[in-house]
């Protein structure tokens, strides 16, 4: 499957059903990614349904030149973005909820990580800076080229190779720390 | 967490609700302009109307005072807001003194006129699309030739019009 743009094709043409395909494919990674900006994964998933949404409701803004993938991972950071832009409060949680976000937050990992070693890489992934940690997710997570992590990321192809360099350096530093060489 | 099916049911619901409200802001901006468009028209269409009646159809005017013998130098005046000044006073003197018409026959005059009392001027004006109008002003007295219909012009007014003349063959 191209990433889910001829599914969109299909859904554009008038098949509902190809939705659930778009869904299954991209939804649990857009709310894993997202969750990496907003930390907090109930927020993720509604900030994911949002930029769903935005694939229903502005049909045609999507010109097919980049993979589904990218378009729809666009859509969800620019609103995490906005969303940490326009947070004036930072919600407490009480404590007993905290154990149910972070059972949540366990089974997202479960589903969008199925491999033990990639767990461990994001385990210490959490140690970079955000920028580092947004880029080898979409590389390494996500298995996005690198052209299409520059439009994820607004970022030039250059300064994704300057970026990815350096997150691998650090994360080498990590993890060598930590006793494992996974990359 | 929710499940997938609940998350997809919830993409579609805010996706409907978001596109209805699309439709409703759509027509509420519809609402709005169009009264604003026919506001701007019928502001547009009155103030190209007063634009229009008020340009003037005056193209010039001649003047020419009389002396005894009946010769004078005509002057011609193309200076548009003063020939417009200078019919729109006279038609103002003519729909004044409306209700006062003189018998064609003529008025006597009393010994002692004055001088400039006994000045004749001949104006002329043109028309566009209308011809001329011709005036005569002589003894207080305005006299439009083509009708022959003559208006008794009080002091102040007979001083008026004789002043704007002097003004022009000044």
């Amino acid at each position: 499957m191209d990433n889910g743009a001829s599914s969109y094709r299909r859904f554009l043409e008038g098949d509902e059903s190809a939705f659930d395909d778009i869904m299954k494919e991209l939804f649990h990674n857009l709310v894993f990614f997202i969750d990496q900006y907003v930390h907090d994964i109930h927020t993720a998933e509604d900030i994911a349904i949002d930029a769903f949404s935005d694939l229903i409701v502005h049909r045609h803004r999507y010109n097919f030149k980049v993979t589904l993938k990218t378009y729809v991972f666009m859509l969800g950071r620019s609103r995490a973005l906005d969303y940490i832009k326009h947070r004036k409060v930072i919600d407490f949680v009480e404590l007993s909820q905290s154990e149910e976000l972070a059972d949540d937050e366990k089974a997202l990992d479960e589903i969008v990580l199925a491999d033990d070693r990639k767990r461990a890489v994001h385990a210490a992934m959490g140690k970079l800076p955000e920028d580092m940690q947004t880029v080898i997710h979409l590389i390494y997570f996500e298995d996005m080229t690198y052209e299409e992590t520059a439009k994820v990321m607004k970022k030039n192809r250059k300064q994704i190779d300057n970026l990815l360099y350096r997150a691998k350096k650090e994360l080498r530093i990590i993890l060598r720390k930590d006793g494992e060489f996974l990359l | 967490m929710r499940s997938l099916e609940e998350c997809k049911n919830e993409v579609f619901n805010r996706s409907n609700a978001r596109i209805k409200k699309r439709q409703k802001l759509r027509k509420q901006i519809l609402v709005a302009c169009v009264p604003l468009c026919l506001c701007i028209i019928v502001l547009s269409v009155a103030f190209w109307a007063s634009i229009k009646s008020g340009s003037s159809d005056i193209i010039s005017a001649e003047i020419q005072k009389l002396d005894s013998t009946e010769a004078g130098t005509v002057l011609t005046i193309t200076d548009q807001k003063k020939v417009e000044n200078l019919y729109s006073k006279i038609q103002k003197v003519c729909q004044e003194n409306d209700d006062c018409p003189v018998d064609n026959g003529g008025i006597g005059g009393s010994p002692e006129i004055p001088d400039e009392e006994l000045e004749i001027y001949h104006i002329t004006f043109e028309l566009e699309g209308r011809g001329r109008e011709s005036y005569v002003l002589s003894k207080k007295l305005l006299r439009n030739e083509a009708t022959g219909k003559r208006i008794a012009l009080t002091e102040r007014q007979f001083y008026e019009i004789r002043s704007m003349f002097q003004e022009f063959m000044d």
